[in-house]
């Protein structure tokens, strides 16, 4: 019966997760894998790493104790971000929850990203994500000035 | 500088344009000096047509030198008339444009399309066509180089070229040109530009649908590609909160085009130089919008709201306004309101709680009251009506026990924790707030309400 219940997820380094069905199916896409194929009990993800999908798999599970619960959710998800600062992981993880599509995971942690971009300026944004600035000055100073009024209170450069 | 003008005529055409420079002593007039001043070289090859020009010039400053007999002067150039003969010149120089332009716009095509493949190629096919790739790459290098040297022929050459290419491709807007753009068009590659270094990583994307109006502006001057798609997205754009701007109707209007007629939500706080015009330009282009909240937005007058909504609401294609925040605009009389009420229809609707709170006076857009404006049970005007933060608070007011319920005129609140002050101590602040005594001593007790967690320091207060 136990083995019913679960069901094994290999990440695209060849590690395998155990988890529940029950906080499995919470990803839309594991449960669509799990509905058309109900015989085979281990899953490849190719697209998602052991360190990301170990997290997601934290997520889930805890999302599955939390029921519906919403305080209850809330204090689980502060408590699954706690220490997640690394822009790399974050990025991993949002693609992850994209690919299994999690909504819960990948609005908790562009919320985040979005959080940390709030009043930022544009050179705070390149430095931070590593983007290179591809505009000529010109198209640059006609981007800023076209809406000038809404870059106060936006640091500036 | 001496010119020897009886030497030039003796000279075929064919050996003066094969050796420029002889030409080229500063009795170049107009156009052509122009033409060096640009920096190009002088053509190796010119149409017949423009041979002739060139034969009458020297006929024309043989003769003006004959006329002038102060033609020994140094700045001999100046004193040559532009058009002796009065035979239009520019006229010929035109004609002789419009021949490069077609010509050119020929190579143009010719030369984009070497670029496009050079494109395609980047994406698609990377670094296994290396060898390709730099094939095609430097053969429309050498396209540019001939290009140029056939360009230079004569004075407007460049400014054509450059407006044949805005005609036989779309117009160039940066905005939508992918970030390598540049690059191709100058000819010559930047590094690590196969591996998209320097490019957002695709995560970020997923993240703009979560900021706000004002980041969303900011990031579009990080880069290319999320200028484009900051700009052409109309999903992010489909609800606009501006809080305290200085937006006026044209931008606003601009703003709101790049919903793409998808806006469904436009919330204005204390944006004082909006409109009514420009709040009508916005709803007739965005038929699926159904929350408007305006609060303190004072340049807005109730008839302007009430035109609104009523040309939104009796339109069939359009869903109509459903929620209203108008709180703060002047004129709203008992008749208007009423109007407002039917168009909307919100006839006693159930109304979660609102408290008063200093950050936060206006009803939040996300609230599902139809509009924000009551009449106050007590006094009977119309203004936002707080609840009090304890349900059990009751106020006696004639020998009943009534509802704490009210306009902040009729009951007076904390601007911290919404509770009524009249029968408790309270102070008022620098701005005219009042504080409650609980809030007042909270940064001081901040640590003996974390040690008695357990009781709710917030007790009602038993009247």
């Amino acid at each position: 019966m136990a083995e019913e219940n679960t069901i094994t997820l290999k990440s695209s380094d060849g590690k395998e997760f155990l988890i529940s069905k029950k906080a499995a199916t919470l990803s839309e896409t594991i449960k669509a894998m799990v509905e058309e194929d109900n015989s085979s009990s281990v899953f490849p993800l190719t697209v998602v790493d052991s360190k990301t999908l170990a997290d997601v798999i934290t997520f889930l599970n805890k999302h599955v104790d939390c029921g519906d619960d919403d305080d209850k959710k809330k204090s689980c998800d502060e408590e699954f971000m706690a220490g997640k600062d690394d822009m790399k992981d974050l990025f991993d993880l949002v693609v992850a929850a994209n690919y299994l599509d999690v909504k819960d995971l990948l609005d908790l942690i562009c919320g985040k990203i979005a959080d940390m971009m709030q009043g930022k300026s544009p050179e705070w944004v390149r430095k931070t994500f590593n983007i290179q600035n591809d505009f000529s000055p010109e198209e640059e100073a006609k981007v800023r000035e076209e809406y000038a009024w809404a870059h106060e209170g936006v640091e500036e450069d | 500088m001496a010119l020897n003008y009886s030497r030039r005529p003796t000279y075929s055409f064919e050996d003066t344009f094969v050796s420029p420079m002889r030409v080229a002593d500063g009795y170049l007039v107009e156009g052509v000096s122009e033409k060096n001043g640009e920096g190009y070289s002088t053509p190796c090859h010119a149409s017949r047509g423009e041979a002739d020009t060139w034969n009458f010039n020297f006929w024309r400053d043989r003769v003006d030198q004959c006329s002038l007999p102060e033609s020994t002067s140094k700045d001999i150039v100046d004193l040559l008339p532009s058009d002796p003969f009065e035979m239009d010149i520019q006229t010929t120089f035109t004609a002789i444009t419009g021949y490069y332009q077609g010509l050119l716009s020929g190579w143009n095509l010719f030369q984009n399309n070497a670029l496009s493949f050079q494109h395609f190629q980047k994406l698609n096919l990377g670094q296994d066509h290396e060898k390709q790739h730099m094939s095609s790459h430097s053969f429309s290098n050498i396209i540019h180089y001939g290009e140029k040297l056939n360009a230079a022929g004569n004075a407007s050459r460049y400014g054509v070229e450059k407006r044949d290419t805005g005609g036989a491709l779309p117009p160039y807007d940066f905005r939508f040109q992918p970030s390598f753009s540049s690059e191709l068009q100058t000819g010559e590659r930047v590094e690590g530009d196969a591996d998209f270094e320097g490019m957002p990583h695709e995560a970020l994307f997923f993240a703009l649908g979560y900021l706000g109006v004002k980041d969303l502006l900011s990031v579009e001057r990080v880069c290319r590609s999320l200028c484009s798609t900051v700009h052409d997205d109309p999903l992010l754009w489909m609800s606009i909160h501006l809080n305290k701007t200085e937006i006026t109707d044209d931008f606003l209007v601009q703003l709101a085009r790049r919903a793409q007629g998808k806006l469904q939500c436009l919330s204005l706080v204390e944006c004082s130089k909006v409109t009514g015009d420009g709040l009508r330009r916005v709803l007739e282009t965005n038929p699926l919008l159904t929350k408007l909240c305006v609060p303190g937005c004072t340049n807005i007058s109730i008839e302007g709201i009430l035109n609104n909504v009523k040309m939104c609401n009796s339109n069939r294609d359009a869903r109509g306004i459903k929620h209203l925040r108008i709180v703060g605009i002047c004129g709203l009389t008992h008749e208007i309101f009423e109007q407002l009420k039917l168009l909307l229809g919100a006839a006693g609707s159930h109304q979660n709680q609102h408290f008063y709170h200093r950050e936060n006076r206006y009803l939040p857009y996300d609230d599902d009251r139809a509009i924000d404006i009551e009449v106050c049970p007590r006094c009977e005007n119309l203004r936002l009506v707080y609840d009090c933060p304890y349900e059990s608070c009751k106020i006696k007011v004639k020998g009943s026990d009534e509802v704490c319920r009210g306009c902040i005129v009729c009951i007076p609140r904390c601007a911290q924790c919404g509770r009524c002050v009249a029968n408790t101590e309270f102070m008022e602040n620098f701005c005219l707030d009042l504080i409650c005594s609980y809030c007042f001593k909270l940064p001081l007790e901040y640590k003996d309400m974390e040690e008695k967690k357990e009781g709710d320091p917030h007790e009602p207060v038993r009247f």
